[in-house]
């Protein structure tokens, strides 16, 4: 049953992977791009890791997709294509990601086909209390540090992305014939 | 005990500093005064840095680790920060460089500072997470800054590159981690370690750390892991490329021997051998791509990326000489390399950072010639310049393993790069400019950054007890 | 014997250190006069000290083998306590007799060339650089020559590969200097890469840098063991050994790294003189007499030695026949006589016959002859610089019949010759019949072969100089020829060790200098009759070049003629046996001999660095070739990364 839903949700993602990078409507892709986050979700909740999947549609879905469809639409006009990929480009590509197939085949036939799974993780469960309690935990197993860390990281964040965002403004644009000579 | 990481601690402060200044005080120089703010702050915490104990381990909240090696990085992380901040002054003012005048002065000092700020998570890291987020940290200011010049369309392109290709890179720092988890079942480098002790051939594990290396190569920019730096590099402002091509090298170093020196120690020999491989076809390929190159940014990537081979040349020794030999010759780098962007800084005020723009230097600006000769000679391992020694360590520690073969090639590369160094002197010294130059502006700053680091490539190689402490440190 | 001058043997360093700072800094700008009467005095209180100490050493030389003047620890790269191991580098001078030979030469040396040049540089607006430059050089080779160990001796080395680049390159507004200069960096610089790498590996398994306990027999069974080194499993001595004597090749520019040598004619001609009589090129020699002990073990680098010595002895000697620019007829000669020092020491190895021990009069004799040669090679630049002053052309046919106008000159120039042509009672001759003897005891019969012809034909192209230069009538207008008296000088004082230095020196040498391990005690044979060939082939070179070009046969023979009007055919007649003599000689040998080696020499040696570089640069095009801006491209390439990374590590 489990490896059922895994290999339905698994062609579900890879499909609409592809889609995104072929499909010739940006904003098609964009919601294929939602399709196949929605196939990682689901994968998420097989493995029991609740708080990753509702993070995932949450963050994914329902924020950074969505930014990227206002972006599209404030940027291209509705009905533009995208340059379709040359031949030779699309050549390389099936080479190279049939040599990446071939690798990660080949080392899973080699080496973690006859492994058994169990045993590995120690983790219980990845509900949401249980997450909570291991990011504001002090002790060697708490992850307090990479908790705070990110909240330096999500601040320098906005700021490089105001700075780069904003419009220059008369007023900081005092000296733009020097910028223009470039 | 609080003080071992209070160096730490501080760098988000100041970098919030410098914010509100930016926002709280009206002033005419205030470019000025937030530059001064920003260097006399890191350089307190440098001085903080270099007062701390070096021979003591001490861990805060048991997963941030700070001890002598991690110290040394620290200071490296900071020096080439504040050189940054100091060269960063130079662009922002007005005239300043050719390229136009750098804006957003408090941001940019403060995406410096945070980038700082993650490249001291990577070292003191003590689980994977941290780690993460500080390469992240640390990362993503670069893509900022190297967009700085928001209307210079190759430098948003260069951005966008980095963007996807670091982007990428980070996608494999995370593929590879999760394997490691997949296989160790936690993320604490304790529980790896005692892993890797007992399956040192779990291929699970070994797949992990193929992705986490490729990340690492991206960051020091390894062939062919390196495509990304010409073009970033010469896209990027002057002092973020200084940034770049020191502290984040520094940075993968960093992470490359807090790896392979902690939690993978048992499999390291795995690891060198190849990785050995690549820095010797690093450094050719550096230097090839060097040659006739005409644009001093690009040039200065492509020898960056050869003298990173020759870092990484160190560890294939797999010796006990392998990290007090990397960390001393980033030092030497850090000085060498800041005081090389200092002078070019200089005459990249009214002309374009190109090689012919140091035409008439040597009668222009003769000590600017002549520390130029200095550098780059320093570089090219001329005794006694501090390159010299630098590179008789990373090559002796090389040879500690037997690897005479790739030493001789490497000293054979370095015969090689000296053609290319000698270029750029023959710029300043023979061709004659075209027409009439206009008349070098030195700022007090960078004559006094350039005199300390002048000082730096001429006596670390000469004073002795430099590298013996180095070793007694880290040994 | 310590005394007041070994131990303050550091002002010998200190002197010309000083000069370089205080004439580039200061002096230089302002009056380049009062740089170069400081260089000179400065000089001459180094020179003093090292006289002092040489006579405090030799005078007591039985006592023992070896002073250290002072010694400090320098860098310690790893200590026993931490890594398990040593490796300190420690900076001082060894005193023992090469190197007190050596520092009396260098220092006389320099502050002769300092004189010459007030005359030689005074019309040369940079002439204050000059006076720096040149004490930097002289403080290079200096500090090499005294060095305690070998890693101190690689940061002089390098100092000096580094000075010599600026002086070649002196006149930088003529590209053919420039690119001299560069030349003679990046080929010897090319030969360091190996020695750096012998080094590297001999102080790795040793602990040490320091050349006493190099050259202990301790060392050499240390050594002498099989080992990976990368590039398969070697012995460690006899690959460490050969990767040091590269560096030596590529310094005393032995075939085929000798493409740097003539090319450095660029630089002015004090600079030729200093490099080339006694300091860069010597300095090949010096490293391999200083390790005499160590490389004596390993029979192969032994051999190496003697041959490529021998081989570039011969080479240059029939490529100098074929110059025409004086200053690169000396170069050549002075490749030629590398070779001899260089076989010298390869053939104190006796061959297996004559029972492969090590006679010391090889290595003495190569001492010596460095210690000669710097005398009358020095003077030989010097004369050259003053020919070529009053001439302004390098081109030997350009001058001619400059005997009468400049005596002092003329005098020491045959002084010169006849002392490098190994003529009896010269200085030549003394070093060079040793050296050929050595070689004769050590039973290296071709060695031995080439020795005597090379002595031949060194007489003949030096002659062929002499007489085309200075006899003859003059080919050119000439105005106010004079000999300034700050050339002339130094070439008057150089003609007396040129003249007698060698006959005085042959004791001390012959005791004093020999290495400090077991020697061979036998008394060897020493045939009466060498000598007397010797110096035959000398002067027979000299006649044969006094046929060619010191008659003035043209112009004597139709004066003859006309005097003479019914002997006219017989002289006819020995015209044309004359032209057919010439023929047979000067085109035939010259057309068949001499120039395809010379062709060789400038087309297969010089194309295979050209070849290198232009290998190099295309390397660079497909470099940035591949540097396409497309990050698909980028990224795919990563990927293949990926797969290397899977392919060494599963």
């Amino acid at each position: 049953m489990i490896d059922t839903l895994f290999i339905i949700l698994s062609l579900m993602i890879i499909f609409f992977a592809t889609l995104v990078v072929t499909l010739p409507n940006i904003l098609h892709c964009a919601l294929a791009l939602m399709a196949s986050l929605f196939g990682s979700a689901g994968l998420y909740i097989l493995l029991n890791a609740e708080m990753t999947a509702l993070a995932q549609v949450a963050v994914y879905i329902g924020g950074v997709v969505i930014f990227i469809i206002f972006a599209i639409f404030l940027t291209t006009r509705m009905g533009e294509k995208t340059t379709p990929s040359s031949l030779p480009k699309i050549g390389w590509g099936l080479v190279l990601s049939s040599f990446a197939f071939a690798g990660f085949y080949g080392f899973y036939a080699k080496y973690l086909n006859s492994v058994s799974t169990t045993g590995y993780s120690t983790a219980e469960d990845g509900s949401m209390s249980a997450v909570g309690k291991i990011l504001l935990n002090t002790g060697s197993e708490g992850l307090i540090i990479p908790f705070e860390i990110v909240s330096v990281l999500l601040l320098m964040t906005v700021i490089g992305a105001v700075v780069i965002a904003r419009a220059e403004t008369k007023a900081l644009n005092c000296d733009s014939e020097s910028q223009e000579n470039i | 005990m609080l003080t071992f990481v209070t160096p730490d601690m501080l760098l988000p402060i100041l970098a919030l500093l410098v914010l509100s200044i930016d926002l709280f005080i009206e002033s005419k120089n205030k470019t000025a005064i937030l530059f001064d703010t920003a260097a006399a702050g890191v350089l307190l915490i440098i001085v903080l840095l270099f007062n701390l104990p070096h021979d003591q381990e001490f861990y805060y909240l048991t997963n941030y680790k700070v001890d002598g090696l991690r110290l040394l990085f620290k200071e490296i992380f900071a020096i080439s920060l504040f050189f940054t901040i100091l060269l960063g002054k130079g662009y922002a003012r007005k005239n300043g460089n050719w390229r136009g005048i750098l804006k957003y002065d408090s941001e940019f000092i403060a995406l410096l500072i945070f980038c700082a700020f993650g490249m001291f998570c990577v070292v003191s890291a003590q689980e994977l997470i941290t780690l993460f987020i500080g390469l992240e940290l640390a990362t993503i200011p670069m893509y900022f800054l190297t967009a700085y010049y928001k209307k210079d369309q190759s430098s948003l392109e260069g951005a966008m590159k980095y963007i996807i290709m670091g982007s990428l890179t980070s996608a494999l720092v995370l593929l590879g981690y999760s394997f490691w988890y997949g296989a160790v079942g936690c993320l604490r480098y304790e529980a790896i370690l005692s892993f890797v002790q007992t399956n040192p051939d779990n291929p699970m594990f070994l797949a992990g750390a193929i992705f986490v290396f490729a990340a690492v190569c991206f960051k020091l920019a390894m062939v062919p892991f390196h495509m990304w730096a010409p073009d970033v590099y010469q896209a990027a402002p002057t002092p973020v490329t200084a940034f770049l091509s020191v502290a984040s090298k520094s940075t993968a170093i960093a992470f490359v021997i807090t790896l392979l020196y902690g939690p993978l120690a048992p499999i390291r020999h795995v690891f060198t051998y190849p990785l050995g491989i690549l820095a010797c076809i690093t450094m050719t390929v550096g230097n090839l791509g060097a040659m006739r190159q005409y644009e001093l940014r690009r040039f200065m990537a492509y020898s960056s990326i050869a003298q990173a081979g020759y870092i990484m040349l160190a560890l294939v020794g797999n010796g006990k000489m392998a990290v007090p030999s990397i960390i001393y010759y980033l030092f030497i780098y850090l000085a060498t390399n800041f005081c090389l962007f200092f002078i070019i800084s200089v005459i990249g005020q009214k002309r374009p950072e190109e090689f012919a723009s140091l035409r008439g230097l040597a009668k222009q600006s003769p000590a600017l010639a002549g520390i130029l000769v200095l550098c780059l000679f320093s570089l090219a391992g001329i005794p006694p310049l501090a390159g010299f020694t630098g590179k008789f360590m990373l090559f002796a520690s090389a040879a500690e393993g037997g690897f005479y073969g790739l030493v001789i090639f490497a000293a054979l590369n370095s015969t090689v790069s000296l053609y290319y160094y000698l270029l750029l002197i023959k710029e300043a010294y023979i061709n004659k400019p075209e027409e009439d130059l206009e008349s070098l502006e030195i700022t007090f700053t960078q004559s006094f950054s350039i005199a300390i680091l002048t000082l730096a490539v001429v006596i670390l190689g000469l004073i002795p007890w430099f590298s013996s402490i180095i070793t007694k440190i880290v040994g | 014997m310590e005394t007041f001058f070994t131990t303050n043997s550091w002002v010998i360093l200190l002197m010309p250190f000083l000069v370089f700072l205080v004439n580039g800094l200061f002096l230089g700008k302002r009056s380049w006069r009062a740089a170069a009467y400081f260089a000179v005095a400065c000089m001459s209180v180094a020179f003093f000290f090292a006289i002092k100490i040489a006579i405090g050493f030799f005078s007591h030389v039985h006592e023992h083998s070896y002073i250290k003047g002072w010694e400090i620890e320098w860098l310690r790269f790893a200590s026993a306590d931490i890594l398990g191991f040593d490796l300190v580098a420690n900076v001082g001078m060894l005193l023992d007799p090469i190197s007190i030979m050596m520092l009396v030469v260098v220092t006389a040396i320099s502050v002769l060339v300092n004189i010459y040049s007030i005359g030689y540089m005074k019309e040369d607006p940079s002439a204050g650089r000059f006076f720096s430059l040149l004490s930097l050089f002289s403080f290079s080779m200096l500090g090499l020559v005294s060095s305690t160990n070998i890693f101190q001796m690689f940061v002089f080395w390098e100092l000096v590969g580094a000075s010599s680049y600026l002086l070649i390159g002196f006149w930088y507004h003529k590209p053919s200097a420039v690119s001299a200069s560069k030349k003679a960096f990046i080929v010897t610089r090319f030969a360091d890469a190996f020695f750096l790498a012998g080094i590297i590996a001999v102080s790795y398994f040793t602990q040490t840098f320091d050349f006493i306990e190099l050259n202990k027999l301790a060392t050499v069974e240390t050594l002498n063991r099989y080992a990976f080194l990368g590039f398969g499993t070697v012995n460690v001595l006899t690959v460490g050994t050969l990767l040091i004597f590269a560096g030596g090749w590529g310094k005393s520019a032995m075939f085929p790294l000798h493409i740097w040598l003539p090319d450095a004619m660029e630089g002015p001609t004090p600079v030729s003189s200093i490099i080339h009589s006694a300091t860069m090129v010597v300095a090949g020699i010096y490293l391999t007499a200083r390790l005499f002990p160590l490389f004596s073990h390993s029979p192969l680098t032994m051999d190496v030695v003697a041959y490529v010595g021998a081989f570039t002895a011969l080479f240059a000697a029939v490529i100098a026949v074929t110059q025409n620019d004086i200053k690169r007829i000396l170069a050549f000669s002075t490749l030629s006589q590398l070779g001899y020092m260089l076989f010298s020491l390869g053939v104190s190895k006796m061959v297996v016959e004559e029972g492969g021990a090590i006679n010391s009069l090889g290595y003495s004799a190569s001492m010596f002859h460095v210690f000669t040669h710097a005398a009358f090679k020095c003077m030989l630049f010097l004369i050259a610089g003053q020919v070529i002053h009053v001439v302004h052309s390098n081109n030997i046919w350009d001058m001619g019949g400059l005997r009468k106008k400049m005596p002092f000159t003329y005098v020491s120039c045959l002084i010169a010759c006849l002392a490098i042509g190994g003529i009896w009672p010269f200085a030549g001759f003394w070093s060079k019949d040793e050296i050929i003897l050595a070689s004769l005891q050590g039973g290296h019969t071709v060695i031995f072969a080439i020795g005597l012809f090379v002595g031949g034909l060194t007489a003949f192209y030096m002659f062929r100089l002499f007489f085309v230069t200075f006899h003859g009538e003059s080919r050119k207008e000439l105005h106010h020829v004079h000999e300034d008296p700050f050339m002339t000088f130094p070439i008057v004082v150089l003609a007396i060790p040129s003249a007698v230095g060698g006959y005085f020196a042959k004791d001390l040498f012959h005791h004093a200098f020999v290495p400090n391990m077991p020697l061979h005690i036998h008394e060897l044979s020493h045939p009466h009759w060498l000598p007397w060939v010797a110096t035959s082939m000398g002067l027979s070179g000299i006649i044969l070049a006094y046929f060619f070009f010191g008659r003035n046969k043209f112009t004597q023979a139709s004066s003859i003629a006309k005097a003479m009007g019914p002997l006219h055919t017989v002289i006819e007649n020995k015209f044309y046996f004359d032209e057919f003599y010439l023929f047979m000689t000067h085109k035939v040998a010259f057309r068949f001999v001499a120039a395809p080696i010379k062709w060789f020499d400038r087309k297969i040696v010089d194309g295979v660095m050209n070849l290198t570089g232009f290998l190099l640069h295309a390397g660079g095009a497909i470099v940035r070739f591949l540097q396409t801006g497309q990050v698909q491209m980028y990224l795919s390439v990563m990927i293949l990364g990926l797969l290397y990374f899977c392919y060494r590590v599963f």
